[in-house]
């Protein structure tokens, strides 16, 4: 903490800096900027990718302001390395433009872009020290000196890895290491800061960690950050917005709460967290929707605002949403279902329920301590009209 | 005692070594070291001598040349191996393999013809270019020793240096463009470190393998060519003293193992880098 604290007087001496951010009009004062803060805006106009017959990349367009932290979620394969390689000008697009800070760099070499990148492998030069690491892009800058050694010590301090300099990367933990790769991106202060699945090496507890230490360093640097990740739970917990890719296509861009609570596909309803799909035909709808199964299940769902729909559609319901309570006598406005099958897994326990109409569900509660219901429990469950979403359905789904 | 099978395997192994290897390369020392009774007269004699330290002189300074104008030619084409397309590649190291298939005699006479007065580039220098006015001495000297030598170790080389480069990250040099170095100094700040261990056990190898060649300086080579090789040979075949030609074996062999010692030395340290 001190040691931030005192970079910061550092940084807010050196004037420079400080100078920059209060002409950003962004209050150099109020925040605990380390590095100078000035994260530029980047937009992706229908960049392109194509490996012989596959298409990598297909025509993905996105403006992502600046400062802000967007991540690239999708399986692999989906296209979100590729589209990060293209913004840092390791793979060039077939057609499409990339800009940054509203320059054109879609044929600049990589080392003309200024631009910070952090890889899953951490790529650090085995032969160097920390301190000669972090020092590297400064040198290819031909920066002085003492600036050089300024920057690293201020830089090692917002990683908090003081007293590492000298030490070699394979004298480190692979968390230390990831850090040590942060800095190395972070000490020329880009304008954007591209990472390539960063903590995918890591364990879980660590991951974690260092979820939490990125963000905080990304608010104190007001960096533009572009994130890939495969792991839901990181993209949601991080992000301003997520891109969703599937294909080599955007599926959704949105804030985490707009692509979880009302995804506009169902790829992208399954690929974050679970979901219960029910396919049913729509016989009323004002507002909400009435709609039936196949089986014969009835029930209201939530329709998006200005979609189209036919005469069927693709409901979803998330797993926690689904209530489950005793089964006589039946409540008003539950329904009698039956445990097909439960599954124990600590903090949670997972039923997958059958209801009269033979429609199955799956359901999350949490562990609070109930005994578990065995298969063959009747139960009854309710879930509400907000948490059953129509999902629009494409022409090509 | 569970070691005892695995230690069976190891025997017509080291039956072989020993018959073949240790045993003559035995007797040769022992001939350097008896006459008959145990003396050190004929290593005596080389470091007393008139000409046998410039002749040591001699064979190391074209080992030192060779090696450095081989690694020269060499580590450019181990790279193109490493970034080549793996098709490209195929054909790269079937070309450069070639040469290792044809006996090095043929391959002595066959630069005789290219270099002498009347030889190939001789004749196309003088002759049709008329860029010389008369021919260049190109054979039978240092020259010709050093062009023999470079030729018959440069395939030796680029395997060993490709084995090395081949355990290099490339995404680190990707990272170092990334960070601002343009491919220049990407290569020369990332890649070219990475591979110095390589480079130092390549080129220890090759200085032991250009000390002890004898069919190159021997045919290539003139008087002022004369290496331990040579002088071994002279003294065997011709001078007929066995005891002194031994002792000049001896001393070749003690360069030969130190050199070798060198090479694994600086393996074992590239092995390391590469693990980390």
């Amino acid at each position: 903490m001190s040691a931030a604290e005192r970079s910061a007087a550092e940084t807010a001496a050196i004037g420079a800096a400080a100078g920059a951010a209060e002409a950003l009009g962004a209050g150099a004062a109020g925040r605990r900027g380390v590095l100078a803060p000035r994260g530029a805006p980047i937009e992706l106009r229908g960049i392109v990718k194509r490996y012989g017959a596959m298409t990598a990349v297909d025509a993905v367009s996105l403006a992502i302001a600046a400062g802000e932290f967007v991540s690239f979620l999708g399986p692999s394969g989906s296209g979100k390395t590729t589209t990060l390689l293209m913004i840092a000008g390791f793979v060039a697009p077939n057609a499409g433009a990339i800009l940054l800070g509203g320059a054109d760099i879609t044929r600049l070499p990589p080392y003309r872009r200024n631009i910070g990148m952090v890889y899953q492998s951490y790529a650090l030069f085995p032969h160097m020290t920390v301190a000669r690491n972090i020092a590297f892009p400064l040198r290819m800058r031909g920066m002085r000196k003492a600036e050089i050694r300024r920057r690293t010590e201020r830089v090692l301090g917002l990683v908090r890895l003081e007293g590492f300099e000298d030490r070699l990367p394979n004298q480190l933990s692979g968390g230390q290491q990831q850090r040590v790769a942060l800095a190395r991106a972070l000490v020329f202060e880009p304008p954007l800061l591209l990472m390539d699945e960063p903590l995918g090496a890591l364990d879980k507890k660590l991951r974690e960690e260092l979820q939490v230490e990125i963000k905080r360093i990304q608010r104190e640097i007001r960096s533009t950050v572009v994130y890939v990740t495969h792991d839901q739970e990181e993209a949601l917990s991080m992000s301003d917005r997520v891109v969703v890719m599937n294909r080599g296509r955007i599926e959704q861009v949105g804030s985490p709460s707009e692509l979880y609570e009302r995804p506009r596909t169902r790829f992208v309803a399954d690929f974050l967290g679970a979901a219960n799909f029910l396919e049913a035909e729509i016989i009323r709808r004002d507002g909400t929707a009435l709609l039936r199964t196949r089986n014969g299940t009835l029930l209201e769902a939530t329709l998006p605002e200005g979609a189209v729909f036919g005469g069927s559609a693709l409901v979803a319901i998330r797993p926690e949403r689904v209530r489950l309570g005793a089964a006589s006598p039946l409540p008003e406005g539950w329904r009698a279902a039956r445990v097909v099958e439960s599954s124990y897994h600590g903090n949670t326990q997972r039923f997958q329920v059958a209801l009269d109409s033979g429609d199955r569900l799956t359901a999350f509660r949490p562990n609070t301590g109930e005994p578990p219901a065995p298969p063959g429990t009747a139960v009854a469950v309710r879930w509400e009209a907000r948490d059953a979403w129509v999902i629009p359905q494409r022409e090509d789904a | 005692m569970a070691g005892y099978g695995a230690g069976l395997l190891l025997l017509p192994g080291f039956a072989f070594i020993l018959l073949f290897f240790l045993v003559p390369v035995g007797l040769i020392l022992a001939q350097s070291l008896f006459d008959p009774a145990f003396s050190l007269r004929f290593y005596e004699r080389i470091f007393t001598g008139p000409d046998y330290l410039t002749v040591l002189w001699i064979s190391l300074k074209i080992a030192i040349l060779t090696t450095a104008i081989s690694l020269a030619a060499s580590y450019p084409v181990a790279y193109m191996l490493v970034v080549a397309r793996p098709a490209i590649r195929s054909l790269m190291l079937a070309f450069i393999l070639l040469p290792f298939w044809t006996n090095v005699l043929i391959r002595c006479y066959a630069w005789m013809l290219v270099l002498q007065t009347k030889g190939l580039v001789n004749t196309l220098l003088v002759g049709w270019l008329h860029a010389l006015a008369a021919p260049a001495p190109l054979v039978f000297n240092l020259t010709g020793v050093i062009i023999g030598m470079v030729h018959y170790v440069v395939p030796i080389n680029i395997l060993v240096l490709f084995s090395v480069m081949k355990a290099v990250d490339l995404r680190l040099v990707q990272a170092a463009k990334g960070l601002g170095a343009n491919p220049l100094r990407a290569f020369l700040a990332v890649f070219v470190p990475l591979t110095l261990p390589g480079v130092r056990a390549a080129s220890m190898l090759v200085l032991v393998i250009s000390l002890g060649f004898f069919v190159t300086p021997a045919l290539l080579g003139g008087r002022e060519e004369t290496t331990i090789a040579i002088l071994v040979n002279t003294y065997f075949t011709e001078v007929l003293d066995w005891g002194f030609g031994s002792a000049l074996a001896g001393l070749l062999l003690v360069f030969t193992l130190a050199g070798l010692s060198l090479y694994f030395a600086a393996q074992r340290e590239g092995a390391e880098l590469a693990a980390r």
